[in-house]
């Protein structure tokens, strides 16, 4: 029976890790693509839209559906129906690299094994051709018992065909076919189906749990069916082995010995020749040129996203400054001028969203870059050279790119997380993340290295200035080695973490590819900024505005009504601004928040700092960069001119006229925010990626924690340096 | 199916010149054999996720096997196992043993 192209509403994409299933995906679907969540796991949902209308789901790349990671046993359960609201897919396009035959079509018959009909997507046949494989496309359609569609998906070609497969698919499931010996299956089945039928749970997954001991599939079931479901399995287990090799390398021996017998005769090749990607890792992967390469490329990276992003910031930076500058001429002649509506908008809503979305060039910079590196297949060498580096603290290479992320912003960071399969050692890289100087730190480093560090040079050539600057990222890699030694020995102890990767061939990234993954991580940034962000920002503004203080306000009146009548012309307009200011200081100093930097200035005064400044570390608990307007504001001037405040602070004295701050105070502010939590969306982000609010809270106890002793320790040190 | 093996004499294995005579002969970790060397997997002993993991890429007991490199800091090391290169840590290799 054949059917019609509507019959077909979801299909399933799945296939191996570097097969070029994104690629495809893109290919098929293009901007249709919507990015979601899985329901109570942090992987990522991707679908979209067929030409067919039919819906596409990109399951997350897996060798096999012996899940050892929560990406996947999505897969496995997103085939089995087994996910609320996702029922079985009526389809599915299995992708193999045709290069990598064999290994790929290892996933490819447990998949079969399921019964859901199957196009099988022969992609890259134009390098495998290159490289001498000859492969008998008919043979395998065969031998598979399904449709082989030849396709290059990074060109587009034979994706007409691959679709019209699809749609020509026959709309009954299929009878799983199994390439397993059939003994061993039959003995297989029936004790998965007595687990099953004893405790309810779907026959393929007890299969699975059965086969993969120690694997996900077994934990996700034991959490449902407890302590007796795992009897059952160890039960079941005992009697199919009878002491011999265990399931797992049975089923393995099993479909190889399947596989070598057919692509013996239907995937033939000439002599391998040297590939280019054997000479090109000679050099990315030596000794010595592999170690500069890749110092080399992260200085590029970072000189990039620093230096070269400052131009758009610039221009961000200037339109919030004239959007605000528009909104108050627009209130200024309206009754509501100087009002709190005005304050709202301007204060509240532009300054906060402004300050993050400031931030936007060098994440789509850094994600340009991230993209590039890891479609050329290069992050998995920087990963692999930098694995026995990371392996010191417990963690492993996989956690390479989400610190790498984190210096641009922790957010993209902790994301990056996901794909780190060991759940412990993705715990341990959420909870780190934060303390690689972000991009957000910049402005209150910039302020204080210009108020208090001389711009003197050592040793001929090294700037001080620069130096303090350079010395403060290394504080955050410095300390998260040992917090995450800790953290994998205490509260993220687990199975140690394993490094099984592959390198993939070297290839040219895609541009399509690359500006789609740039362009998901900007709208997902400017959404989270126009969210979060700006609820935050409402609710800092309110904090220090509220309660207002009618006496500040009445006597700012009368001040106002005497200098009219005493002054004229320019000294008016001197004497009235210099009235706005300090009101704007008092009414601060009596908002919630003025009182609440009161009230810490005993916890602050260790680190030599005043209640302003401790006033401003804490406004800037929804991120770190509100400091310097938060000081701004404090010290009473009107907008964020820089000179003006380091003039202030260096001027800053106590009531015998002595200098109130100097190198240490600057010094302590400087090490406080290296290793605050000071960053609300941050925050929100771990709550959700680590799965509960209690590693937020803990990453913000632990974080302030260091802090504030990472600063007393720096005050008193460079205090008693005599600095 | 022989899965219990004695693992060869360290300093032998480390040792290039004992090393290659020694090949033909002995059974070693996968973990103490030198980059270059290309050779045939007798065993893998270990029943764990990791194995499996191992085993579902390949790396059963008669493929062939060539070490590429060791990583510039000295661990993980570079593997080839048919068209495949992979990354494995020297502490996952010591499950598998190989005979030249």
């Amino acid at each position: 029976m054949h059917t019609t192209r509507d019959a077909f509403r979801r299909v399933a994409l799945i296939g191996n890790p570097n097969t070029g299933k994104t690629t495809l995906f893109n290919a098929l679907t293009g901007l249709s693509q919507r990015v979601g969540n899985y329901p109570g796991v942090t992987v990522e949902r991707k679908s979209g839209r067929l030409s067919s209308g039919a819906e596409i789901i990109d399951l997350p790349g897996t060798y096999s559906l012996a899940p050892k990671s929560p990406d996947e046993l999505v897969v496995l359960k997103a085939l089995l129906g087994e996910i609320p609201d996702e029922p079985v897919p009526d389809a599915l396009v299995l992708i193999v690299d045709a290069s990598h035959l064999s290994r790929n079509l290892y996933l490819v018959t447990q998949a079969l094994e399921i019964g859901i009909p199957a196009v099988l997507a022969l992609n890259m046949t134009d390098v495998a051709e290159k490289s001498g494989w000859k492969i008998d496309v008919a043979g395998l359609s065969r031998e598979l018992g399904v449709p082989v569609v030849p396709i290059v998906a990074s060109r587009g070609d034979g994706l007409d065909t691959l679709i019209g497969a699809i749609d020509a698919l026959p709309i009954e499931n299929p009878t799983p076919s199994s390439t397993m010996v059939p003994e061993f299956h039959a003995a297989l089945d029936a004790a998965a189906s007595r687990v099953s039928e004893r405790f309810g749970a779907h026959e393929f997954l007890v299969r699975r749990a059965l086969i993969d001991q120690g694997g996900s599939t077994e934990a996700s079931l034991a959490s449902r069916h407890g302590r007796a479901f795992i009897d059952a399995l160890a039960h079941e287990r005992t009697s199919l082995t009878q002491g011999g090799r265990s399931l797992a390398w049975r089923e393995a021996q099993a479909r190889y010995g399947w596989i070598h017998r057919i692509s013996s005769t239907l995937a033939t090749r000439e002599a391998r020749p040297k590939s280019a990607t054997d000479r090109i890792d000679a050099v990315i992967t030596h000794r010595v040129a592999g170690l500069a390469i890749f110092v080399a490329i992260m200085t590029l990276v970072f000189m990039t996203i620093f230096r070269y992003a400052a131009p758009l910031m610039d221009l961000i930076d200037g339109s919030f400054a004239a959007l605000s500058g528009w909104v108050s001429n627009a209130f200024a002649g309206s009754t509501l001028g100087g009002g709190l509506i005005e304050s709202l908008l301007v204060d509240g809503v532009i300054a906060g969203v402004g300050g993050v979305l400031i931030f936007l060039p060098q994440i789509l910079l850094l994600f340009v870059f991230i993209a590039i590196l890891e479609d050329c297949g290069y992050m998995a060498r920087a990963a692999f050279l930098m694995d026995r580096l990371l392996r010191t603290c417990g963690l492993s290479g996989h956690s390479f790119i989400p610190m790498l992320s984190s210096f641009a912003c922790a957010i993209p960071g902790v994301l990056a997380a996901r794909s780190i399969r060991s759940t412990s050692d993705r715990l341990v890289t959420i909870l780190v993340a934060p303390l690689m100087s972000c991009s957000a730190r910049i402005p209150v480093y910039a302020i204080m290295i210009a108020a208090f560090i001389p711009a003197t040079t050592m040793l001929g050539f090294l700037s001080l200035p620069g130096l303090v600057f350079a010395s403060m990222y290394f504080l955050g890699i410095v300390v998260a080695i040992p917090v995450a030694w800790i953290l994998r020995r205490t509260i993220a102890r687990g199975e140690a973490s394993t490094f099984v990767m592959e390198l993939p061939p070297y290839r040219m990234p895609r541009v399509r590819g690359v500006s789609l993954r740039v362009w998901h991580a900007g709208r997902s940034f400017v959404v989270r900024a126009g969210t979060i962000i700006f609820a935050m920002s409402i609710l800092i503004w309110a904090a220090g505005t509220f309660p207002r203080s009618s006496d500040v306000r009445e006597q700012a009146e009368a001040a106002r009504v005497q200098a009219e009548q005493t002054l004229e012309g320019e000294s008016l307009e001197e004497e009235l601004s210099a009235i706005d200011r300090r009101t704007a200081t008092e009414l601060l100093e009596r908002s919630a928040l003025g009182r609440l930097g009161h009230a810490i200035e005993p916890a602050v005064e260790p680190l030599g700092w005043d209640w302003k400044i401790g006033t401003a570390a804490v406004a800037a608990f929804p991120a770190r960069e509100v400091l310097v307007s938060t000081l701004n504001i404090l010290y009473g001037l009107e907008d964020d001119e820089e000179t003006g405040l380091v003039e202030r602070l260096r001027g800053e004295t106590f009531d015998d006229g002595s200098r109130r701050f100097g190198i240490p105070a600057a010094l302590s502010i400087m090490v406080f925010i290296a290793l605050c939590a000071q960053c609300a969306s941050t925050l929100a982000v771990m709550a959700r990626e680590a799965g509960s609010w209690k590693w937020a809270v803990f990453a913000f106890v632990y974080m302030t924690g260091l802090a504030w002793i990472g600063a007393f320790v720096t005050y008193r040190l460079a205090s008693l340096a005599g600095l | 199916m022989t899965q219990a093996t004695m693992p060869p004499d360290p300093l032998n294995a480390t040792n290039p010149a004992d090393g290659s005579s020694a090949a033909f002969t002995a059974e070693r970790r996968l973990d103490q054999c030198l980059p270059g060397t290309r050779a045939t997997i007798s065993s893998v002993s270990d029943d764990g996720p990791v194995a499996q993991r191992l085993m579902e890429l390949g790396l059963l007991e008669g493929s062939s096997i060539e070490i590429v490199r060791i990583a510039p800091l000295g661990d993980p090391m570079e593997i080839r196992v048919e068209e495949a290169r992979l990354s494995i840590r020297k502490s996952e290799a010591r499950h598998i043993h190989v005979v030249s």
